[in-house]
């Protein structure tokens, strides 16, 4: 596996070196800033196959580099691992919101640091098979003959959208927060209806990019939430946010609703899809509670909404809202 | 030679590299500490400038260097010196009347004695 490391610290870069070469990664090149970074990722003619980048660095941060990798068509799925001593819950969200893929906290212990660029390398198959085709430059109504590029079930990279990340990139930072981060934390699942049906007209490169549309819709819907989404498989979405509480999901559903509505989606023949989002009940963590605890209220919160789609606005009386009314209307409209 | 015993021998390699990063950074750090006492003492309580540096740019000299110690010193054997390196990190004076310098001062403290004992 071809990996790029990047640290200000020359001792660190020799560490990680080091730690790679003894677990048998012996293709390590280094960078000592995000600028020299950018120009080794510009010049290769092989691409990087995995990143490991420190946060604090002069000038350009980690972070922004992490933001700027990601950006790139070819490394749009490629595992990033943030390896810092910043381990402020800011830093992690700042982080994952920017696409990284995991988060190891300096000092590293090797055994870790291994274990998790071989989960790195691993990784999700589906994101390595997109980039292994190179397919993330052709605009979807080039993608007729890629039918059978992914399954409707697999959680498929998406363009890049800010706060937008892989599944199991999700996992990896809801397994990073510490305890008392999950006060104000909640997990919420959305799903695009009759996805099934929708995946069966469209050919695999629009389907995901109508994912990425619902996905950028979804996210402007929820700012200032701070949510984190992520595309789950089977045209269920996840998302982690605060305050949930204060938000109405009739709203945030219906906007979302709204913004895709504009765009106007139509299948392979041209036939509008009247594609439509349903948010499912948000599923508040709770203080005291273990990353573990969270992925798995990330978990249920996909088998809810599968089972019963309707059940947030059932449940919580708003199944009349104006917000609902609202629509409906749109959707008789439609 | 399993994976552990060769990174073993890497890390053994890297310690003189180790020693002298941080004898650079315990005479950095003795610098820097009387001048936040300076700062600290009743004569130069309103002052924001210590020398030709803004107390943010003091701290935030200390802050980095702690942070690179942070980094390393517990892959080096050394976690007692990482954990002091981190408190010395985190406490951040806004002002000199902050009661937070007298905090970093002693946590300063803590950390240059454990670094003379690791050099010595």
């Amino acid at each position: 596996m071809k990996i790029l490391a990047v640290d200000d610290d020359p001792l660190i870069l020799d560490l990680l070196i080091a730690t790679l070469a003894a677990n048998g990664y012996e293709d390590v090149t280094t960078a000592g800033s995000a600028d020299v970074a950018a120009q080794l990722i510009s010049a290769a003619t092989q691409p990087f196959e995995c990143f490991l980048l420190d946060v604090i660095m002069p000038e350009v941060d980690g972070i922004e580099l992490c933001r700027w990798i990601r950006s790139c068509a070819l490394y749009r799925a490629t595992p990033i691992l943030m390896v810092t001593g910043m381990s402020d819950m800011r830093f992690i969200t700042r982080a994952f919101r920017a696409g990284a893929w995991d988060y190891v906290t300096k000092p590293f212990e090797a055994v870790e640091l291994i274990t998790r660029v071989r989960l790195a390398q691993r990784g999700p198959e589906a994101d390595r098979r997109l980039r292994d085709t190179g397919a993330e430059t052709r605009a979807p109504k080039t993608y007729a003959a890629d039918q059978a590029a992914f399954a409707l079930a697999e959680p498929v990279a998406l363009d890049p959208v800010e706060g937008v990340i892989g599944f199991v990139a999700l996992q990896n930072y809801l397994l990073q927060l510490s305890r008392g981060a999950f006060y104000a934390t909640s997990v919420l699942a959305l799903q695009i209806q009759d996805a099934e049906g929708i995946y069966g007209v469209c050919a695999p490169g629009r389907f995901r990019g109508l994912l990425g549309e619902v996905a950028g819709a979804t996210v402007s819907a929820l700012k200032g939430s701070d949510c984190i989404l992520s595309y789950a498989g089977n045209g269920t979405f996840v998302g982690v946010l605060g305050f949930a509480e204060a938000r109405d999901f009739d709203e945030v559903e219906l906007m979302i609703n709204l913004m895709i509505d504009r765009l106007h989606l139509t299948d392979e023949a041209g036939q509008p899809l009247g594609l439509r989002v349903v948010v499912g009940a948000p599923h508040p963590v709770g203080m005291l509670k273990t990353g573990r605890v969270a992925v798995a209220l990330l978990r249920r919160a996909i088998k809810d909404i599968a089972v019963s789609p309707r059940a947030r606005a059932l449940g919580q009386g708003q199944g009349v809202s104006g917000a609902s009314v609202l629509l409906k209307a749109l959707a008789q409209v439609g | 030679m399993n994976p552990t015993a060769v990174l073993d021998q890497t890390i053994d390699a890297l310690r003189p590299r180790f020693f002298e990063m941080l004898s650079d950074r315990r005479a950095q750090f003795q610098q820097i500490r009387a001048r936040l006492a300076a700062l600290a003492g009743p004569q130069d309580r309103e002052g924001f400038f210590v020398g030709t540096q803004t107390l943010p740019a003091l701290l935030d000299d200390l802050g980095f260097g702690a942070h690179r110690i942070v980094g390393v010193a517990a892959t080096f054997g050394f976690s007692t010196l990482g954990t002091l390196a981190r408190t010395v990190e985190r406490t951040r004076p806004a002002a000199p009347t902050d009661p937070r310098l007298a905090q970093l001062l002693a946590a300063l403290d803590d950390l240059l004695a454990e670094m003379t004992r690791v050099l010595r």
